[in-house]
Formats: structure tokens, sequence, C-alpha cells
């Protein structure tokens, strides 16, 4: 690239323009470097930090949470993840310490059963009544 | 009676959502009835006690609700009262101890936080009561009181 420095008509008034290929290489070594060294989860971990809560705010997940407890949950799913267990295991852990709210998707069972047939029931109950009083 | 029935149903369900609106929330259970997980945590005061039952007590020196249950600690009888202090550095632990007192038979420390979530905690401070199996008896949140002090020496004689 010394072309730029002995033969551009420019090179003589604009001794910066010889930078310009050393300036575009270092600014795409440190992309590089910067996006390596991120380490964006991969799609696993991630799907799991969507689904669990954090226990100190309640409408958030892992994911969403910056809260210092949701973080080191965060690092616990991914160490868990790192030494081989299974999807299950990991949310099984979070339920033994947390009860089922830790999971943002409640589930079925005796105690959340109303909680997911009331909706059907109430339509029900407003059809019959619809049919009966009209 | 049919033209009541959408009535009497709205007043039920609300009967039954304000039951469980202003009913007190059921204490944590967690870990209560399982085994203490491993202490292998860094030691920063070593625990020369004979085994028997402890209280876990998870605490931090910039926690402020904790300096109100020091005086209650100090003044538990019948265990070995283990702090965990979380998410701390050893030279504000000294320091803090040494201004507001001192209950802690052991100190572990859990730097990274991690013990205290798989003792399944949201905050600090809290409790567990651990009899000489390292059964998790009762978990405690937040700040003990004397009447919770009380609570946990009567836990302490039932156990077996």
């Amino acid at each position: 690239m010394t072309h730029y420095l002995v033969c551009h008509p420019g090179a003589g008034r604009d001794p910066f323009r010889a930078w310009i290929p050393a300036f575009a290489g270092m600014t795409l070594f440190f992309c590089l470097l910067t996006s390596a060294m991120a380490q964006e989860p991969d799609a696993r971990t991630q799907a799991l930090y969507r689904e669990l809560r954090c226990v100190v705010c309640e409408g958030q997940s892992l994911a969403d949470s910056q809260a210092e407890l949701a973080i080191e949950m965060r690092r616990i799913v991914a160490e868990k993840i790192a030494a081989g267990e299974s999807d299950d295991a990991i949310r099984a852990y979070f339920v033994a310490r947390y009860g089922d709210a830790v999971l943002m998707r409640p589930p079925v069972n005796a105690s959340t059963l109303p909680l997911w047939l009331a909706p059907l029931g109430l339509v029900a109950m407003g059809l019959f009544l619809y049919w009966r009083l009209r | 009676m049919l033209r009541a029935a959408p009535l009497l149903v709205f007043l039920a369900l609300t009967a039954l959502l304000a039951y469980a609106l202003l009913s007190p929330p059921p204490p944590p259970q967690g870990l209560t009835g399982s085994a203490l997980p491993a202490l292998t945590l860094p030691v920063h005061r070593a625990d020369n006690a004979e085994p028997g039952p402890m209280l876990i007590n998870l605490f931090a020196s910039w926690c402020a609700p904790c300096i109100a249950e020091l005086p209650v600690l100090q003044t538990i009888e019948g265990l070995r009262v283990v702090g965990i202090a979380w998410k701390d550095k050893p030279q504000a632990l000294d320091a803090w101890l040494a201004k507001y007192g001192d209950p802690y038979d052991a100190i572990y420390l859990d730097t990274n936080g991690h013990y205290g979530v798989a003792l399944g905690m949201r905050g600090v401070p809290e409790s567990f009561l651990v009899d000489a199996q390292g059964m998790i008896r009762y978990h405690h949140v937040g700040v003990l009181t004397e009447a919770d002090k009380t609570k946990i020496e009567g836990l302490l004689e039932s156990l077996p």
C-alpha cells in the first residue's frame, strides 16, 4: 500500500491517506476481537434464561434482569450446562430451591389447575346463560 | 335464579380472590427438610466447635438491616452461629464486625454468591436452622427478631 505514499496525486497534500489502510485493518481487527470476546450464550442457554424467573424482581426472567442475584443465577445455569446437566435437571435445581414460581410458565398441577380452567369455565357459563336468557 | 347466577359467581370469585390476597403468603419451603449443601466455601474463621445443631446466617457488611439482628444472634442459645458472608470482602467484614458486634462461631466466604443460591436465598439476611444430622429444619427470611429467636430455640428443643 505504499502506492499512496509515492504515486497518488494527493499524497503530498494529505499524508493521512497513507494511514487509511492501517486504520481500516485495526478497526477490523478490534471488531473481530471484541465479537470473539463477547461470547453470546448459545440458543439453549438463552432459552433457559427466558424460562427462569428472577426471584427478586418477579416480573422479569433471568434474561431480562440485571439484578445481582439474577446475574449469578445466569452464571450458575451456564456452569451447569457446561458441566453437562440436562435442561430438566437445571429447572429442577431451581424449583427445589425457589418453588414453581421460579418458572416463568407455571406448570399444570393440582394447585394451578383452576388458573388454567377458570377462564374456559367462565366462557362456557357465559355462553350457557346467553343461550338460556336470550 | 338464573339471572342472578352471574352476580353470584362474580361475588364468589371476588371473595375467593380477596381471601387469597389478604391471607399471609406461605413461608418459603425451599430446602427445608433436605440436607444442607456441602460447606466447601473458603473459611474466614475456622469452625472448631463440636458437631451439633447450628444456625446458618447469610449476611453481608454492606447490608444495613443485618446490623439489627446481630444482638439477637449474640444471645441465641443451644447452637452455634455460622455466618456466611454473601458477596463481601474480608477486610470490610472484619471492620464491620469490630464496629457492630460479632456473634459468629465460624465464618465462610460466599464471594460469588453461588452458595446462597444453592440454599435458595433471595437476599440478606436469611437464616437456616440445621440439625445435628445436617438437615435444614427451618428457613427464615429477613431480620431475626427476639420473637424469631424464641421460635428457633423452641424448634431446637423439639428436634430429636
